[in-house]
């Protein structure tokens, strides 16, 4: 008997396995014994199996014919849904495209001619409407157009006519190419002119002096400086195109860099923006008055803390001499304001008399010229101030302190732009009167206008003292001077002595201090262009090269774009900007605030050996004409200098404190090292001969011996270490021993010394006032045998290339954007990779990874047109919610 | 005798197992029921795949509207590459992009008409004056193909994934090359010259003939075959492409767009691909 049962296991064995066959039969037994059992499932189950066995069969062909209709309808309904979605998308997708392409003409809504814009924005966008989408026509009556001028919001509404399958098909028409009508949509965009900051950071090394391409890649007789110095016009022409859109639109800023940066221009007639911040960063007010001198709000401090000439009396921190930035003028009359030209001379000649300073500096003085140029030292983050030291500091015991120091520093608007633990050197942490290490130190290198040939006179005193062939044999015998040492001694005539120019170089006073001094961000296009126009190189010393540092571009351009530095770049603070928070106004933040650092560069990090002196270069270097000499040159000079005098060769290339002692050999003791009393006899004799040819009285030389007992060699020729009396360059010069200058003694000419760069010479620790507070110096030297000053060079390229990173890293963590633009040649070969440091950069302030961000520009054509490229103000179209 | 139409319950189909029709009627609907319903859902992914196009379009609309780095970087081909990716998820296809402008702004090359004449230097036609009054005639050219990075077949003319489909045998209505101009008679925007219901209208009236020198377009050409791609949706489109095949519609669908930017050529560094500028990725 077929049973309802039977039924359902019959049609659940269609296509059904074996073993899922049973396990549905054994699901089913179930369900159906429980369907028995349940009362109320038992009327179920009887209608069920009825209709089951009912074989009359029209009730469930009309309910599967109207399950098709019904699912044909809900489906067409769905998909005509979906069609018209995919439609309204479509639309909406080439309205936003029509809008974007009249986006030029939105910005001249709301100008006189606005009725003949609104007309051409209308025609504009019924023709890249009709051109793009299908069956769709829409006519300039079928737009309209809102423009609101205080949020420069544009709303343009469109409807028009279209045809539409599915409508057709589904009420919506009828007829064949029946139209209907495009659901209005409207579109509410805002034009946004982006604001820019930008800084320049332009390199002005020697190597800026070498000729750019032609177009067609043939040698060009325009060198890069001048292919810059023309394409002023350019930036002139960009910011003025984009001034008059928007007046606010763009600043820019002149960075020049090289070995150092130069933060205010003192060069000039007269009271001008640069001398004012000079004025403000060294007394703290542009306006002098004893009372602000007297203030704690100065920037940066005069120490001259390297070298040896360290602890400089009046010239040191803010004891200026009373007419430098002073209450008398250069007549030593009272003033109280700074009116005539001569109270803004800081170039001129007029004397700095230091004679009466103490300790006593020599009976010479500084020029106003020579005095500080606006160069500053790398914040290296030690204590340059006592007043910075931390509490139980020992300056005789310092051991390792902060180098390189790492700070936080304050956010930009918007937020999350907050450094976190940077370099302190690198960042844009503003100077500030009250944290010391946040102030910066004069740096005007070389000091030899002070030094004059004290330097010279020191190590002719040496070259004796080492030389003397008897002193060995004959122990603590002091010898006379033998005439032939005498042709010797005087090879260091000069050396180091840049008194003998007027102006080192033509420059004034620290020649690897940049001539030109950063400009702040300005709109004024005559100012710009004057500073471009009049760009110039490094000075140098003989055309030698010294370091490039390219950080300091980046570094500067930061804070040159910082609004955390708006005190120090202006009287009024205005710029740099900020951005605006959310509701904010005023005159220091603007909307939509881009900030960005075209760097233009012609090279990468390099550090050359380039020192100053005349060591047996006398046909390269002569008193009337000191330079810098290369360090193969050095080298090739010590070896000359090693066949004169083995000893002092040998000495010259010592860098502890023992082996230097130990080279005087019985002149001093054997255990405390200080010179004994046959060699202070003979030290003092020397002296004689040298200084004062062999004139000096017995009176003189009992002073001079008394005044230098106690001192060893490291202390007397290298210019080390304090004693309880003083530094001992201080006490060499309470001996008055007729030097004439204060010496500058350069620590390893034969091996390491380079040019003083802003973070001193291999070796040289962080110093306050003299006393090593850092345990590892910025740059520390490299000991071999064969070429020390290249593997020394090399280190340090490499560590400034390290530095140059960082800053690019922290300018993308401001959110400050990176522009590269090489005068030259994409390189290959060996310099592909050096190359590649400046693609590195870009990527590290955001530029995209294994892209070619860097912009190279061989030929002065292709200069004008990355820099035209790299100052475009961009505008956006932002589409809001309409 | 006339035949009597059996009442209920005589009717026999010779099977003795009375087995009732109903459920032969539920099985025998239940098919096409099963294949309206996946009809209807690869038209309902169809159409909504049409709408995914016109919404990978915004992605490169934000981009030339703005926050594109001009004189760095070519977002643009990352955009474009974005794009490709989602789309080749439920089909196979083909895309170019390209700058389209009238003028090659390229450092010491002027762009010139077939007259010779510099593209954006205004000409004295009317002859009446000395003064220029007109720029020259000059048809718009495709300046730069940007391709998507990874380029999944860079030796086709047009960037493909999963073969092209369809689209693989569609030949691109774009210029072949870069510096390539388009004919007098190929519009930049795909439905120029096509008659709404009124009047064709003459090329000189086209937009694309209307532009600025420095005026230059991101113009998107795609082509679509559905449901070859990665996608398994129901029959992953196979009954429409069934379908349109069954009716001889194409089983490809092309979308061509174009969208204008804001800045002039000029301050585009990677719209015009020269060693003095960036490369494109």
């Amino acid at each position: 008997m077929r049973t309802d049962r039977g039924n359902v296991d019959t049609a659940m064995n269609v296509s059904r396995s074996v073993p899922l066959r049973r396990g549905l039969e054994r699901v089913a037994d179930r369900c159906w014994r429980l369907a028995r059992a349940v009362p109320p499932c038992k009327a179920w189950r009887r209608r069920v199996a009825a209709f089951g066995a009912d074989q009359r069969g029209g009730a469930m062909l009309y309910m599967g014919m109207m399950a098709l209709t019904v699912l044909t309808s809900v489906g067409g309904v769905m998909a005509n849904y979906a069609w018209r979605e995919a439609q309204e998308v479509e639309i909406e997708a080439a309205l936003r495209a029509s809008v974007s392409a009249v986006g030029q003409l939105l910005d001249r809504l709301g100008t006189p001619d606005s009725a003949s814009v609104e007309a051409a924005i209308k025609d504009r966008v019924a023709r890249f409407l009709d051109g793009l989408l299908a069956s769709v026509d829409v006519d300039d009556d079928d737009i309209s157009l809102s423009y609101e001028a205080a949020s420069r919001t544009t709303r343009i509404t469109v409807g028009g006519q279209a045809t539409a399958f599915f409508d057709r098909l589904f009420g919506g028409g009828g007829a064949e190419n029946a139209t209907v009508g495009l659901p209005t949509q409207t579109v509410a965009v805002q034009l946004l002119s982006t604001s820019y900051e930008l800084a320049l950071a332009v390199d002005l090394t020697k190597s800026m002096l070498v000729n750019m391409y032609d177009d067609d890649g043939s040698p060009s007789t325009v060198s890069r400086l001048n292919a810059l110095r023309s394409a002023a016009s350019v930036v002139s022409e960009v910011v003025a195109a984009q001034l008059q859109k928007d007046p606010n639109s763009i600043a820019v800023a002149v960075v020049p860099f090289g070995p150092t940066v130069n933060v205010a221009d003192t060069t000039g007639v007269g009271d001008t923006a640069g001398k004012r911040r000079y004025a403000r960063m060294l007394i703290g007010a542009h306006v002098d008055t004893d009372a602000a001198r007297s203030s704690t709000h100065h920037w940066v401090d005069t120490f001259h803390a390297y070298g040896t000439g360290r602890n400089m009396g009046e010239l040191q921190s803010r004891k200026l001499p009373d007419f430098y930035l002073g209450s008398q003028d250069a007549n030593g009359a009272a003033r109280s304001t700074w009116t005539t030209t001569a109270d803004w001379d800081l170039t001129g000649d007029e004397d700095i008399d230091v004679s009466g300073a103490a300790p006593p500096l020599g009976t010479w003085s500084v020029k106003r010229k020579d005095f500080w140029n606006g160069c500053v030292m790398a914040r290296w983050g030690a204590y340059w101030h006592e007043d910075a030291r931390p509490g139980g500091w020992d300056p005789d015991n310092p051991g390792a302190e902060n180098w390189p120091a790492r700070t936080n520093v304050a956010e930009w608007t918007p937020a999350g732009t907050r450094l976190v633990e940077v370099p302190l050197h690198l960042s844009d942490e503003p100077p500030a009167a009250a944290s010391p290490n946040t102030r910066f130190t004069a740096y005007s290198w070389p000091d030899a206008q002070i030094a004059r040939n004290a330097d010279g006179q020191l190590h002719g005193v040496m070259v004796e003292l080492l030389d003397d062939a008897h002193r060995a044999a004959t122990a603590a015998t002091e010898h006379t001077i033998n005439d032939t040492r005498k042709g010797h001694i005087g090879l260091f005539s000069g050396y180091n002595d840049w008194s003998g120019r007027n102006k080192i170089d033509g420059g004034d006073g620290g020649s690897s201090c940049m001539p030109q001094a950063i400009l702040p961000l300005t709109s004024s296009t005559t100012t710009l262009s004057n500073a471009i126009g009049n760009l110039s190189v490094e000075r140098g010393h003989g055309g030698r090269i010294t370091h490039t540092f390219p950080h300091l571009g980046i570094v500067w351009g930061l804070r040159a774009l910082s609004p955390l530095w708006s005190d120090v770049w202006s009287d009024s603070g205005q710029r740099p900007l900020a951005n605006c928070a959310a509701g904010e106004t005023g005159t220091h933040c603007t909307e939509n605030l881009h900030k960005k650092i075209v760097f233009i560069s012609d090279g990468y990090s390099s550090v050359y050996g380039s020192q100053p002196g005349r060591i047996a270069q006398k046909a390269m270097a002569t008193r009337a004409n000191p330079r810098l000499i290369s360090y193969t040159q050095q080298y090739a000079a010590c070896r000359i200098l090693g066949r004169y005098s083995s000893r002092y060769g040998a000495a010259m290339g010592d860098t502890s404190e023992g082996a230097f002692n130990n080279r005087f050999g019985a002149y001093v003791d054997s255990t405390t090292k200080q010179f004994t009393s046959a060699g202070l006899t003979h030290l003092v004799d020397t002296f004689d001969m040298v200084v004062h040819n062999e004139t000096a009285t017995t009176a003189q030389k009992t002073a001079w011996t008394t005044a230098l007992s106690g001192l060893t060699p490291w202390q007397l020729f290298r210019g080390h270490g304090f004693l309880n009396t003083g530094h001992a360059v201080d006490r060499l010069m309470a001996a008055n021993l007729g030097l004439s200058g204060r010496p500058m003694l350069n620590d390893h000419i034969c091996r390491r010394g380079m040019a003083f760069s802003p973070y001193g010479e291999p070796d040289d620790l962080v110093q306050v006032g003299g006393k090593p507070v850092a345990g590892v110096a910025p740059f520390t030297s490299v000991a071999t045998t064969t070429n020390p000053m290249s593997a020394t060079r090399a280190k340090q390229r490499d560590l400034a290339d390290t530095w140059f990173h960082e800053a690019c890293s922290i300018a993308g963590q401001r959110g400050v954007e990176i522009d590269i633009i090489f005068l030259g040649n994409r390189p290959g070969g060996a310099s592909a990779s050096r190359f590649a440091k400046l693609e590195e950069c870009v990527d590290k302030a955001g530029g995209t990874a294994n892209v070619n961000d860097v912009v190279t520009a061989p030929s002065q054509t292709d200069l004008r047109a990355a820099l035209r490229s790299a100052l475009q103000v961009t505008r956006e179209l932002r589409f809001l919610e309409s | 005798m006339a035949r009597r139409f059996p009442a209920p319950g005589e009717w026999t189909s010779g099977v003795r197992a009375a087995i009732g029709s109903a459920s032969v009627e539920v099985m025998a609907i239940t098919p096409f029921v099963i294949l309206l319903m996946a009809a209807l859902w690869d038209i309902r992914a169809f159409t909504a795949f049409r709408t995914d196009i016109a919404r990978e379009q915004y992605a490169v609309a934000e981009l030339i509207a703005g926050g594109a780095d001009w004189a760095n970087e070519n977002a643009v081909g990352n955009v474009v590459s974005a794009a490709m990716n989602r789309l080749a998820r439920r089909s196979a296809g083909t895309m170019r992009v390209a700058v389209v402008s009238r003028l090659r702004d390229q450092p010491g090359v002027p762009a010139t008409n077939s007259a010779g004449q510099d593209c954006d230097t205004a000409w004295d036609h009317d002859g009446a004056t000395s003064t220029p009054d007109q720029l020259p005639w000059c048809e718009p050219m495709l300046l730069n193909e940007i391709r998507p990075n990874p380029d999944p077949n860079p030796s086709a003319l047009s960037a493909m994934w999963h073969g092209g489909g369809d689209c693989a045998a569609v030949t691109s209505e774009l210029p072949a090359n870069e510096g390539d101009a388009f004919s007098s008679s190929a519009p930049v925007l795909p439905q120029e010259g096509v008659p709404n219901g009124g009047t064709i209208e003459p090329t000189s009236a086209w937009v694309s003939r209307n532009l600025q020198p420095n005026e230059w377009w991101v113009v998107v050409e795609i082509c679509t075959h559905f449901g070859q791609g990665d996608a398994s949706v129901f029959t992953g489109g196979a009954l429409v492409n069934l379908g349109l095949r069954t009716f001889g519609v194409p089983t490809t669908m092309r979308r061509r767009v174009a969208w204008g930017a804001l800045e002039t050529l000029g301050n585009c560094a990677w719209c015009v691909p020269t060693a003095a500028t960036s490369t494109p990725p």
